[in-house]
């Protein structure tokens, strides 16, 4: 199912993603647009203004050069041509008006727009207007008169020319369709280059789902890098870590349940054999010997069962580190173990000054525990002492025992699971040393063992960081 | 301007208040003293001939803009509807009306009522002028368009300005070419003429009759189809000189599209009674106006017809048409 549509499947993503890049994109881009339109309609308003206004003071100073008060009276020469170039000019119809200041004297169109402020003499004003119904552009200017009309006082004449803003709405209107036809095209030219590079840039991410998604249950073996691009390396390095450390706690776990298995399957074994003797045992005495025996080996089975749990739960449990009183934690553990020194006529005995530490205390007690319950399995006769010490790198806590020490062959493999010495009684699960190997491991730190400072004996010690990274370092 | 406009009404009213009391009103669409007045005066003169008694007491008012065009564009834009009020308007109204000077509006879209007379274009020169004739005028022209400099009272596309450039062509000149001098109105354009700022002025009879009664123009010729009568018995036409141009100034009155068609009617049933009467044959004599009496459907038809004559000679003349 996951396999057959697989290219279609990863097409789809991939406009997924194009998709959702465009809904970004796309208003924007439009909203750029337009600004950028609204901004050219300015513009091209300006310009069409400035240019057409141009023509529009040059019609005014051609009519201006053409009146005379030579008569006596206000007079225009008007020549055709004129006219007609400046309607050719305007596309449309031009109107002027040529009077005294005073309005007394006026020819052309009477009823032109008046210029919106009062004139400066010299000075051309350019206004819009309406003139019948119709919108006009208009300049205004005013000059003195060298002498005045017969008719009038006024020593100054004004002049207004109008003409039609056709010419120029058109030529804004061609220009701004333009414009707008030029920025769909960008536009559209734009979207498609990102898509196309949204799907180029995407493709070797989609290949790496693709892959990753195409793999089976309990593939946990690293994803190759290579061709992919420098910017999902790292990723593929930080998953490829992760599935490291899933297929380290995988292995582990198997271990695990191969070693508690097996474990639990000896006990069961003995204890079936075990059952069938006493079964068979007809002397009620010797029955009861076998029961007892029974009983010693239902012992030692729940006890492996309950460090076979601790072993679990130093392995998986999540570490929580705190403060506490290291001193205090050993003084507890030897509280709890005296009747069992005591009865195997034992020293137990304590060293070292409080001393606050981070551990996860739970779990450090179990391994003091295991240091203990060991020390005293494998101790005849003498002593046990518990110490502990801390330093700027470190907290140690040691147990250390006058007993047979460590056999040379066990000096090596001492902490793997299920590993007891061969002179020890029966009763060894072989997990303690395992347990407290593991909890040192969770911890960053490491268990030592070496020979006691007396002739005999073992000398325990687990150490741990006071690193604030010693937390989880290892699994 | 609104206030002298204002101020003449009230001279106007405070004049006749102790007459019948003013009962229609003829708009002349232009400042006092021209054309427009004149036919306004014409009309209120008229109402008052006791035929057998006077018809209506007539107040003038004056609504100037775009010489006629204002008015025109008001009247059709406002759908005027009062019986009682006149426009007055001449042929000039009529060649401004083809060229689209009158905004978006074609003829039909006012009611003409009648034409109360007419006036005929002159040609004048100083008394003094080189050119005595109008053939010499046409000689003159045909080697050189600019040799004579033409006054008038009119701009580029007005009918002073028509009938120079129709004399130019009748010297198979181009008109394009020509120098035409434009003041405000006919009285301006003589005295430039007299101060020999112009050489020839082009414009109406009644505009020219004053200078020429005092015997300091020489008028060449009348754009009339024969003699007119009176002072002017002398003038030879311009037909009569081989130069085939006439030019007519029809004078008359509109009303707003919004007046009933029985008002208007009445009205020109009203106004040609009195036109048939020799009591408005002298009036008419006292404005230096020729007969010219056209009402009802005729004068419908005269002014369909005139617009399209106009329309053809301005398109003609390379002016703007509507």
């Amino acid at each position: 199912m996951r396999s057959k549509p697989h290219s279609r499947w990863r097409r789809f993503r991939q406009l997924k993603l194009a998709r959702a890049l465009l809904l970004l994109l796309l208003p924007a881009l439009l909203l750029l647009s337009l600004l950028q339109l609204r901004v050219t309609a300015n513009d091209v308003r300006h310009a069409a203004n400035t240019a057409y206004d141009r023509s529009l003071l040059g019609a005014l100073k051609a009519i201006d050069a053409n009146v005379s008060t030579e008569s006596g009276g206000l007079s225009v020469e008007l020549p055709y041509r004129m006219f007609e170039f400046f309607e050719l000019t305007a596309s449309g119809p031009v109107h002027y008006r040529v009077a005294t200041a005073d309005g007394l004297v006026e020819l052309g169109s009477a009823d032109l727009p008046a210029p919106p402020q009062a004139l400066q003499p010299g000075v051309p004003v350019f206004y819009d207007g309406v003139y019948f119904s119709e919108p006009v552009r208009l300049v205004a200017y005013m000059r003195d008169l060298e002498r005045p009309t017969a008719q009038s006082p006024a020593k100054q004449l004004t002049i207004q020319v109008a003409e039609s803003t056709q010419a120029r709405d058109e030529f804004r209107r061609v220009f701004l369709r333009r414009a707008v036809a030029e920025n769909a095209l960008f536009l559209a030219l734009t979207i498609g280059l990102s898509v196309l590079a949204v799907v180029l840039a995407l493709r070797p991410l989609a290949g790496l789902s693709a892959q990753i998604a195409g793999r089976g249950a309990g593939d946990l073996s690293a994803i190759p890098g290579e061709g992919l691009p420098a910017d999902v390396r790292p990723l593929v390095e930080a998953m490829n870590q992760h599935m490291r450390r899933i297929e380290q706690l995988a292995s582990q776990q198997r271990e695990f349940l191969d070693d508690a298995s097996h474990q639990l399957r000896t006990h069961l074994t003995t204890l079936r054999v075990q059952v069938d003797f006493a079964l068979r045992e007809a002397d009620p005495a010797h029955a009861r010997d076998a029961v007892a025996a029974l009983a010693g080996e239902l012992q030692r089975a729940t006890r492996s069962t309950h460090q076979l749990l601790s072993l679990a739960r130093s392995d998986m449990a999540a570490l929580e580190p705190a403060d506490f009183d290291l001193c205090a934690l050993l003084e507890e553990v030897a509280r709890e173990f005296l009747p069992q020194a005591r009865a195997k006529g034992l020293d137990l005995g304590l060293e070292g000054e409080p001393q606050r530490a981070t551990a996860d205390a739970g779990l450090l007690r179990e391994a003091v525990s295991n240091l203990v319950a060991n020390a005293i399995m494998y101790t005849p006769q003498g002593s046990i002492t518990l110490s502990c010490a801390g330093d700027p790198l470190g907290w140690a806590v040691s147990v250390e025992d006058s007993g047979t020490g460590l056999p040379a062959d066990l000096q090596r493999t001492a902490g793997s699971r299920f590993v007891r010495s061969a002179a020890s009684s029966r009763s060894g699960s072989g997990l303690g040393l395992a347990i407290v190997h593991s909890i040192a491991q969770r911890h960053g730190g490491v268990l030592r063992l070496e020979p006691a400072s007396e002739a005999t004996g073992l000398r325990a010690t687990l150490w741990w960081p006071r690193l604030p990274g010693n937390t989880e370092t290892a699994s | 301007m609104k206030r002298a406009i204002f101020f003449c009404s009230l001279a106007f009213a405070t004049l006749h208040a102790t007459a019948a009391p003013a009962n229609a009103e003829c708009i002349a669409p232009a400042k006092p003293g021209g054309g427009f007045d004149l036919t306004c005066k014409l009309v209120q003169g008229m109402l008052r001939l006791p035929l057998p008694q006077p018809a209506a007491e007539v107040e003038i008012k004056y609504l100037p803009g775009g010489i006629g065009a204002v008015a025109f564009d008001r009247a059709v834009r406002q759908q005027w509807s009062d019986p009682r009020t006149f426009v007055a308007f001449s042929t000039g109204s009529l060649l401004n009306l083809a060229q689209g000077k009158f905004g978006p509006h074609d003829a039909k879209d006012v009611r003409w009522l009648a034409t109360l007379g007419t006036e005929y274009g002159v040609v004048a020169v100083r008394k003094d002028s080189r050119i005595t004739s109008l053939a010499a005028l046409r000689d003159l022209l045909r080697g050189n368009e600019a040799a004579a400099v033409f006054g008038a009272g009119g701009g580029v596309g007005s009918q002073d300005w028509v009938k120079v450039a129709l004399l130019v062509k009748a010297a198979s000149g181009d008109h394009k070419a020509m120098r035409f001098v434009s003041f405000e109105g006919g009285g301006q354009a003589i005295a430039a003429l007299k101060g020999g700022h112009v050489d020839v002025f082009c414009g109406d009879a009644a505009e020219a009759r004053d200078a020429f009664m005092a015997g300091e123009l020489k008028l060449l010729a009348v754009l009339a189809p024969q003699r007119l009568g009176g002072q002017f018995r002398a003038v030879p036409t311009a037909r009569e000189q081989g130069v085939d141009v006439v030019w007519q100034t029809a004078r008359g009155l509109y009303m707003g599209p919004g007046v009933p068609e029985k008002d208007v009617a009445e009205w020109a049933r009203t106004l040609r009674r009195i036109m048939a009467t020799p009591e408005y044959a002298r009036l008419l004599d006292t404005y230096a106006l020729q007969p010219f009496a056209q009402s009802g459907a005729e004068m419908d038809a005269y002014v369909q017809r005139e617009v399209q004559q106009m329309r053809a000679l301005a398109g003609a003349l390379h002016l703007r048409v509507r």
